[in-house]
């Protein structure tokens, strides 16, 4: 009974929260001339539910035409006619949960780094060039002239190399590129804040500069790199082993949601159950404390960062290897790495947290993108994204409103003091 | 000061001479404006739109619309489609390249009988024209390093050397410090095509003019397209040839403010800052969305890579019949309106020449570039 208010409670607030967003922007709905309603139909629907959904109704269930004529109502995240927005939305969470765990490791140890969106575009950039640089190289060392007749049991051990060694250059950049902030405010007391911001804006115009000079393939139009090498690929499932599952169709989700989930776990068992993660959390929650205790706060802190910087950078390689396969000039304004902060905002540091708000973000924005299909235009979306997302900030706010006004458990210690309510 | 006043004496000996050659080919062949001459607005009534709302189409436009130029271009070609063809058709706005994939993916899941893309990477049609073989797909503006072979896509692309040229010799003629520039968006040939062209068209009529060039490297910073053509009429420059999207704006904006000329691109864009804007070399994006509608009406759809220009209709002046924009001559520096016939019929001569081969314009998405 406790655990079933409990979770009731923890899941009214988000509830609550975006039931005020859409409320909120109602208004602004209302002013360009479109029903709110519908409007909100559209976005959950192109967000979450399956092809042909009109009505919240179809998030769940929905009714869809046989062959034969007949119809028949199915479940709707199941049903993968045309493609299943579900497996889109895994193809989007698989950076954003790793940039997102990438924020929380850095402020979980006091850093408040925002650097992800350079450590994401760095690691892009370097698996854009080691995907075709390396098995080039590889090639050529091999004597193969030509890429299409090399040997099987050469191309199996590249599919099983080449990826492997891709992504460990990039988390090592990434992890670099991160740490040199850290190193900052460690020994010179140099903001993280300002400096990572700084170092984004390195980051995207070095890429920029890349794309569109010494790494630009040819004179098209939009500046972009050379494809990787199809044994860098991580083929993705609709290519590869579900290529008959529709549910799949047009999604690149792959091995990389794996990979993500796996450092979801990994992440966990480091902040929660190793003497380095502890030593960690201590440093975030008093420094000087810390170090009194005997806790090298500065090493900590560094090591958190360079935790941080690996993640992110997997994220960029995972983004570049799975999906995108070359970098196109404006793939480093996108911005994936600061929705990754706003994940772990949100999140409040949490890792499950992460596992829950990142499906739901990667959702509107995808709704609210497409709303347009809906002839509805896609400002709107944006507006109403954002009034969710400035009312989930308020759950504080909202719980203590909520306790007031049904005083459900006035004896119980609401949420603990550092604010890891959801993650219990 | 002495190369001042040379240059002077030399613009009035080339100024009499002008006026002599214009003097003698008026008595032989007088200009005669097509636009006053032509029969005043169709007078023809709109036949009402034939219901064809089951044939639906989507069409992905690069960047959001607002950029009075390429962009709107297309846009404003599909809305004519679905008053005048009633078709049923979504027009979807993204905000840069990281979103095409995702928009024409999402566009597939509808399964419209052609979704049209604007200006997208060839790389990003090629993976899904080949991931989804039974939707049709229409490029409009994506060039191919090689023939693609898919059944399932129609590539069409408008040359605007021609055109540019033509601008070219209304630059060259005009300007009064002998200096005119560019200003593209991108240092790429989809753009020098256009650049190229504007610049033979200047030094076929003005030989010893300067050419001046920048790129803004981006087309949706018109801050910084203003700067770089506050620079260039620093530098000397009175004419400048935008090609550069929504960056462009800010080129037309800098002429404006420094009472200079610009001339503009894609759409018909002299009436953004009257007196200021000399022409526009149109392209007629919306003319191309059209089509590519009407043959899915007519069922002429094909595979295949068509190109158009000039001699098509596709690429034009905006003072050319169709659009007719006089506004220059009625908001313009006296001086430069007083020419403006003479300017008139060298284009109408040049446009005769091109068209019959005599002159031949590169086209650096054809030939090497220079």
């Amino acid at each position: 009974m406790k655990f079933l208010r409990r979770t009731f409670d923890n899941l009214s607030i988000p509830v609550i929260a975006v039931l005020l967003g859409l409320v909120a922007s109602s208004l602004f709905v209302a002013l360009a001339n479109v029903s709110p309603i519908d409007t909100y139909q559209r976005l959950f629907c192109e967000g979450f539910g399956p092809r042909g959904c009109e009505t919240f109704g179809d998030l769940v269930f929905i009714e869809v035409e046989n062959e034969d004529g007949s119809l028949q109502t199915v479940f709707s995240p199941l049903y993968g006619s045309g493609g299943s927005r579900i497996a889109l939305i895994l193809e989007q969470i698989t950076p954003l949960i790793l940039t997102a765990l990438s924020a929380a490791v850095a402020f979980q140890a006091g850093m408040f780094s925002i650097g992800m969106d350079g450590q994401f575009v760095m690691g892009a950039i370097t698996v854009a060039f080691l995907g075709y640089a390396l098995p080039d190289q590889i090639y050529m060392l091999a004597g193969v002239s030509d890429p299409e007749a090399a040997p099987e049991a050469l191309k199996t051990a590249m599919h099983l190399i080449v990826p492997l060694i891709c992504l460990s250059a990039a988390m090592a950049v990434g992890a670099i590129y991160s740490w040199i902030p850290g190193y900052f405010k460690v020994k010179l007391n140099v903001n993280v804040l300002i400096s990572t911001i700084i170092f984004n804006a390195i980051a995207v115009q070095l890429v920029g500069y890349l794309v569109n000079y010494p790494l630009r393939s040819d004179l098209n139009n939009i500046a972009r790199t050379r494809r990787i090498d199809d044994t860098a690929w991580l083929i993705p499932f609709n290519r590869g082993i579900f290529a008959d599952v529709e549910w799949f169709s047009g999604a690149r989700v792959g091995i990389g949601i794996f990979i993500a989930l796996a450092a979801v776990a990994l992440v966990w068992f480091y902040l929660r159950r190793t003497t380095a993660g502890y030593e960690q959390r201590m440093t975030r929650g008093s420094s000087l404390f810390a170090r009194f205790g005997g806790i090298p706060t500065d090493r900590a802190a560094l090591r958190a960062m360079l935790i941080s910087g690996a993640l992110s950078g997997l994220a960029g390689a995972l983004a570049v290897l799975g999906v995108e396969r070359r970098i196109v000039d404006g793939f480093a304004t996108s911005g994936v790495g600061f929705e990754g902060v706003l994940v772990a905002i949100l999140a409040k540091e949490s890792i499950i947290g992460i596992l829950l708000v990142a499906p739901f973000i990667a959702g509107l924005n995808l709704g609210a993108t497409n709303l347009q299909f809906g002839d509805i235009p896609r400002q709107l979306g944006g507006i109403i994204i954002s009034f969710i997302i400035l009312f989930s900030a308020m759950e504080d706010f909202i719980r203590a409103r909520l306790t007031a006004l049904f005083k459900w458990r006035p004896t119980r210690q609401r949420s603990a003091p550092d604010g890891e309510g959801a993650a219990a | 000061m002495f190369i001042a006043r040379s240059k002077r004496i030399l613009s009035i000996t080339v100024a009499a001479l002008l006026l002599s050659v214009a003097a003698v080919s008026a008595q032989d062949a007088e200009y005669v404006d097509e636009c006053l001459a032509a029969p005043a607005a169709e007078a023809v009534e709109a036949a009402p739109a034939p219901d064809n709302s089951d044939i639906s189409f989507t069409i992905i436009l690069p960047n959001p619309r607002g950029d009075r130029s390429f962009i709107d271009s297309a846009a404003a070609g599909a809305e004519r489609a679905i008053a005048e063809l009633g078709v049923t058709g979504t027009i979807v706005e993204t905000s840069g390249v990281q979103e095409h994939d995702a928009a024409i993916r999402r566009a597939v899941q509808d399964s419209p009988d052609l979704i049209i893309t604007i200006a997208v990477d060839f790389s990003t049609i090629e993976e899904i024209a080949d991931e989804f073989p039974d939707q049709m797909f229409a490029a409009q503006e994506t060039f191919f390093p090689a023939e693609p072979d898919f059944d399932n896509l129609a590539l069409f692309n408008i040359f605007t050397h021609e055109n540019s040229y033509l601008a070219g010799i209304a630059a060259g003629m005009l300007t009064r410090t002998g200096i005119v520039g560019s200003v593209g968006g991108g240092d790429f040939p989809g753009i020098n095509l256009f650049i190229v062209g504007f610049e033979e068209g200047v030094l076929s009529v003005c030989p010893e003019c300067e050419l001046l060039r920048s790129y803004v490297g981006d087309f949706s910073d018109p801050v910084t397209g203003k700067e770089q053509a506050l620079s260039l009429y620093a530098q000397g420059a009175d004419i400048l040839y935008q090609v550069a999207g929504r960056s462009g704006e800010g080129v037309l904006d800098a002429a404006a403010e420094t009472g200079n000329l610009a001339i503009g691109v894609d759409s018909n864009q002299d009436d953004l800052y009257p007196g200021n804007i000399l022409v526009s070399a149109m392209k007629r994006v919306d003319n191309a969305v059209f089509t590519f509608v009407e043959r899915i009406v007519n069922g002429t759809y094909e595979p295949g890579v068509t190109n158009v220009g000039m001699a098509e209709g596709f690429a034009g002046l905006s003072w050319d019949l169709g659009v007719c924009s006089r506004t220059f001559d009625e908001a313009g520096p006296e001086d430069l309106v007083e020419m403006l016939p003479e300017v008139r019929m060298a284009i109408a001569e040049a446009r005769a020449a091109i068209l019959a081969g005599d002159i031949v314009v590169t086209n650096v998405l054809l030939e090497p570039a220079q």
